[in-house]
């Protein structure tokens, strides 16, 4: 593998692997486990099988023991049935003979015949020991636990581990009842251990023939402390039921599988053993095949897989070599194939990123050069351009003070404009004045005249008598006369007072209390000569009781000009149309008053503009273009209110103005 | 990591899991085969009963012990091999051998090794009074055979004939010396006739010889076997002969082979058989449960000489050896009681008298 890993800052904390070894641990990991689910499943089956299999055959095995050696016990009482009539028939020397004969047929070592009270009456021993048939003679043997119990039962009896009174060791004995006699059999010392070996030559595991007090009898491959022992308390109540028993028992440290079967003859134990678990042959067989599998599983996979791995590696190497070289700039050479087509894919796919990569590197030559040429003409752009910039400030410089100019004279032009507009709206009040007037006095005119005729009619017929009826009808004509020019004399003074008061208000900046109501009607009376020449109706919907702490004659400016403006913009050239004024009491000390017509509306190219100067729909015909700006300059700069406008074109206009009921003080009023 | 697990699997898969903790073993050394195989067995069961109790209580700080048994077949060669294979088995002591003869070949092999013998039934003489290996739990012959020869001098014996098996030279020869310098103090007269233990031995001669010194007490340092079959011989000859026998011969195969030939016979026993001591009728009766046979005093004194083995094991401090052990951490409980060692590692226990009556060991003093 190489050294250089590109990875290597990026991914500092994780621990790397090389592919070699990635690859080798995956292939033993992959071995190794399929080995041990395999083997698992192997020993989970198969062990369990064979435990159980072995089982059955001890069983079998130490049944067949019990029951063999039973057999082999029962021949052998078979041969002392002969002698159980011999006592009654007392035929000289024939008893001693019998015996003899007897134990020449094998099986016994001794054979001993007692009378009623136990002693030895005769006694046949092996050739070998014939003194000791002397020392036997006459002997006692009453207490023997042997004859006790046979005489006890009446039957034949087999002992237990037997004590010789003729070699005084350990042996088995069988008491045969032969009238008032006793015939009493001692087995050959070997002669259990020999049958055992015999019938379980074939067994190479522990055998072990124990009497009813746990002695060893006999067996086969024991250890000596195993032999030497007493089994009493391991072997206690065993082999009770019918087909024998498995306990486990240790032999020689380890433990074993034990069938045990009982003998009911003999009340024998019959043991016969197989080491148990792993001991076990045939499970350490199944454990080991496991094992060596395993093993072999892991050696093959650590001797192939590097194999395998290297082959892996130097396909990737060459790849890995020219991906360096192409690092270092070198395009040129094809790259290697190998036998892996990813391998190869890679490779196809790394010549076309290097035909990729030369190409795009062309390409970044030619734009580099675009590139360079274009940065020249910047900066030459740029001298240039700082020139330029200087002669253009120079030039904004000076339009810049001419429009200061223009500005200052258009404000004293506005100023001019203004003071013009105050005096034609007081030329058009005393017009209307002169107007409302001329009514009144006209018919007081006429009935002053029409009284004078009257007057002087009555002065002529004085002198030609009068009659009282003609007096009387003469003094309700003068009645009626002055009654006429009375009042219509104090019309004309309501007039002049009234028109007194506007031209007062609209003269003066006074400040004063006032009710809404009644300052509307008085305008509207200002402006009726204009309003009678149109077809036009003006609604007011005014609550009494509205009064104000302000300027009327700026309120009353405000709303001749835009009663004016809604006649002469919004309903010019209709036949009919409305004009409406409208106000209420708002919350916190305000009021709002709205002039609504329901004419053409505002154009929407100068709808943002109509509170500036000079803006006019009718420009050229006559309008300044200042109504609306005094109106806004009024209601903000002196009322202390605001103007807001609402209008569609077709749909008519609506101004909104909303006031506080105590106007902020002026700072020099006038 | 991952490759780590993988053989730690395999290992537990291949070798299972441990075992328990390792018992710790004791071994036992007697006869077994042969003619004195009733006192090795004795000797066994006893030894077998006491571990079996321990094993049963939880065994010894947690390890439960394991007794190995080995035959020394009272021969010399089969007992030096057996000392090797229960040395070879690492026992942390041995209860044995049953006899003094045994107990001359295996001493030296045990002082050696650093291996405690703790005898039931060795009392000859020579192992007293000496800082070794060897632990008696019996009292020496000189207590049992001055005790014999008080008694019977008192019961008015004056001219003894002894019968001794020189198989067993060591015992029996300690056991006739101390008898008849007692004996002689007294002024009796003892006549000794050996004999060698054979089953055709001529036990009828030897009788007769013994009934020609004409004393008034025929004294038997025999193993049971020989004491019973002589004590036939001799009662066929003369139905009324005063019998005595040294404890050797105090085991239940006395009785199964003498018959009435051995009733009235005078023998020394380690223990009362007659004792009402609760832990004495508890032993007794678990030991005719287990084995089926009355206990005799090789499997009372067994089974004291491995409860003190197995006290010492219990209550060892520290690096102590199982030998100091034995000597201070006593007393240790008997069958009968509690007992220690003195600092040559004898007892003192003497045996008391007692006689065959209606087939059965009774105690007379």
């Amino acid at each position: 593998m190489p050294e250089s890993n590109v990875s290597a800052t990026s991914t500092a904390a994780i621990r790397e692997w090389r592919l070699r070894t990635t690859l080798v641990a995956l292939l033993l990991l992959a071995s190794t486990l399929v080995f041990g689910i395999i083997a698992a499943s192997v020993l989970l089956y198969r062990v369990p099988l064979v435990i159980a299999e072995d089982r059955e055959q001890l069983l079998a095995d130490a049944d067949g023991l019990a029951r063999y050696f039973e057999q082999l016990l029962g021949a052998l009482e078979a041969r002392l049935g002969t002698l159980r009539s011999l006592p009654d028939h007392n035929i000289s020397g024939a008893l001693t003979d019998a015996l003899v004969d007897a134990l020449g047929e094998g099986g016994f070592q001794a054979i001993y015949l007692l009378d009623r009270e136990g002693r030895v009456i005769e006694a046949a021993v092996p050739e070998l020991l014939a003194g000791a048939a002397a020392n036997l003679r006459g002997a006692d043997l009453s207490r023997n636990p042997l004859v006790t119990e046979a005489r006890r039962l009446g039957r034949r009896t087999w002992s237990d581990r037997y004590l010789s009174p003729l070699s005084g060791a350990g042996s088995v004995g069988v008491a045969v009842p032969a009238g008032q006699h006793l015939l009493i059999a001692e087995l050959a010392p070997d002669f259990a251990r020999e049958a055992i070996s015999r019938l379980t030559a074939r067994i190479a595991y522990p055998v072990l023939v124990v009497d009813r007090a746990g002695e060893a009898v006999g067996g086969r491959n024991l250890g000596e402390s195993d032999r030497l022992r007493n089994w009493g308390s391991d072997l206690a109540g065993a082999g009770v039921g019918e087909g024998g028993e498995l306990r486990e028992l240790r032999f020689a440290g380890t433990p074993h599988d034990a069938a045990i079967a009982r003998s009911a003859r003999l009340g024998w134990l019959f043991v016969v053993t197989r080491p148990a678990g792993f001991d076990n042959p045939r499970v350490r067989i199944a454990y080991i095949i496991v094992g060596v599998g395993m093993l072999a599983a892991i050696l093959l996979s650590l001797i192939f897989a590097p194999l395998w791995a290297r082959r892996l590696t130097e396909s990737l190497q060459a790849l890995t070599v020219r991906t360096r070289s192409m690092a270092a700039g070198d395009y040129s050479a094809s790259v290697p194939r190998g036998r892996i087509a990813e391998f190869n894919q890679l490779a196809a796919d790394m010549e076309k990123l290097a035909r990729a990569v030369r190409q795009r590197q062309a390409e970044l030559e030619r734009s580099e050069q675009r590139l360079r040429r274009s940065l020249q003409r910047v900066r030459e752009l740029n001298i240039d351009l700082e020139s330029r910039v200087e002669r253009r400030t120079a030039a904004l410089e000076l339009a810049n003070q001419e429009l200061s100019q223009a500005l200052s004279t258009l404000q004293v032009a506005q100023t001019e404009l203004a003071r013009t507009e105050t005096l034609a709206a007081l030329g058009n009040l005393v017009g209307g004045v002169a107007h409302e007037l001329n009514t009144p006095i006209g018919n007081a005119v006429m009935a002053a005249s029409t009284l004078n005729d009257e007057v002087a009619d009555f002065a002529r017929m004085l002198g030609e008598g009068v009659r009282r009826s003609r007096v009387e009808a003469f003094a309700a004509r003068v009645e009626q006369g002055t009654t006429i020019a009375l009042r219509n004399l104090q019309r004309a003074s309501e007039l002049i007072s009234s028109f007194k008061q506007v031209a007062v208000d609209q003269t003066s900046m006074q400040r004063r209390d006032f009710d809404l109501g009644e300052l509307v009607d008085e305008i509207l009376l200002t402006l009726q000569p204009m309003l009678r020449r149109t077809p036009f109706k003006v609604e007011i919907d005014i609550p009494r009781d509205i009064t104000l702490d302000s300027y009327p004659g700026s309120l009353g400016q405000i709303l001749t000009n835009l009663i004016g403006n809604a006649i002469m913009h919004g309903l010019e050239g209709r036949d009919s149309g409305t004009v409406r004024i409208s106000a209420c009491a708002l919350e916190g000390a305000r009021i709002e008053l709205e002039v609504a017509d329901d004419g053409a509306g505002i154009a929407p190219e100068l709808f943002d503009r109509i509170f500036e100067p000079f803006v006019t729909s009718k420009a050229g015909k006559g309008g300044t273009g200042l109504g609306l700006h005094i109106v806004w300059n009024a209601v903000t700069a002196v009322l202390g209110g605001t103007i807001s406008v609402d209008s569609k074109p077709g749909q008519g206009t609506r101004f909104r103005i909303v006031l506080p009921r105590v106007a902020p003080q002026q700072d020099a009023a006038g | 990591m991952l490759r780590a697990a993988i053989v730690a699997l395999f290992l537990v898969a291949v070798l299972g899991g441990c075992g328990p903790q390792e018992p710790l073993r004791i071994g036992f050394l007697g006869g077994l085969s042969g003619r004195v195989a009733d006192l090795g067995e004795a000797g066994r069961n006893g030894a077998q009963l006491a571990i079996d109790e321990v094993n049963r209580g939880g065994g010894i700080g947690g390890r439960q012990v394991e007794l190995i048994v080995r035959d020394d077949g009272q021969s010399g060669e089969q007992l030096i091999v057996a000392v090797n294979e229960l040395r070879t088995a690492r026992v942390a002591a041995i209860v044995g051998p049953m006899t003094s003869a045994m107990a001359e070949v295996a001493l030296p092999l045990a002082n050696s090794a650093g291996l405690p013998l703790v005898s039931p039934t060795v009392t000859a003489r020579k192992f007293f009074n000496v800082d070794d290996q060897m632990f008696l739990v019996m009292s020496s012959t000189r207590e049992e055979a001055a005790l014999s020869a008080q008694f019977h001098h008192g019961r008015g014996a004056r001219r003894v004939a002894v019968a001794y098996d020189v198989r067993n030279l060591a015992y029996t020869e300690s056991w006739l010396a101390e008898f008849s310098r007692v004996f002689q103090e007294f002024g009796g007269e003892v006549v000794g006739i050996a004999f060698e233990s054979a089953p055709d031995a001529d036990l009828g001669r030897l009788a007769e010889r013994v009934l020609a010194v004409r004393g008034d007490l025929v004294l038997l340092i025999a193993s049971a076997a020989d004491a019973a079959r002589l004590a036939q011989k001799l009662r066929e000859r003369d139905p009324k002969v005063p019998l005595a026998a040294s404890q050797w011969a105090t085991t239940q195969r006395l009785i199964e082979l003498g018959g009435s030939a051995v009733e009235g016979m005078f023998l020394h026993n380690y223990f009362d058989g007659q004792s009402r001591a609760p832990a004495f009728v508890r032993l007794r009766s678990a030991y005719v449960e287990r084995f089926r046979r009355e206990p005799d005093f090789a499997a009372i004194a067994s089974y004291d000489a491995t409860c003190a083995v197995l006290g010492a094991l219990a209550r060892r401090e520290g690096g102590e050896t199982l030998h100091d052990a034995l000597l201070k951490r006593g007393p240790f409980a008997g069958a009968e009681g509690d007992f220690s060692f003195n600092a040559n590692g004898d007892s003192s226990r003497v045996p008391r008298i007692t006689t065959v009556r209606d087939g059965q060991f009774a105690s007379v003093m």
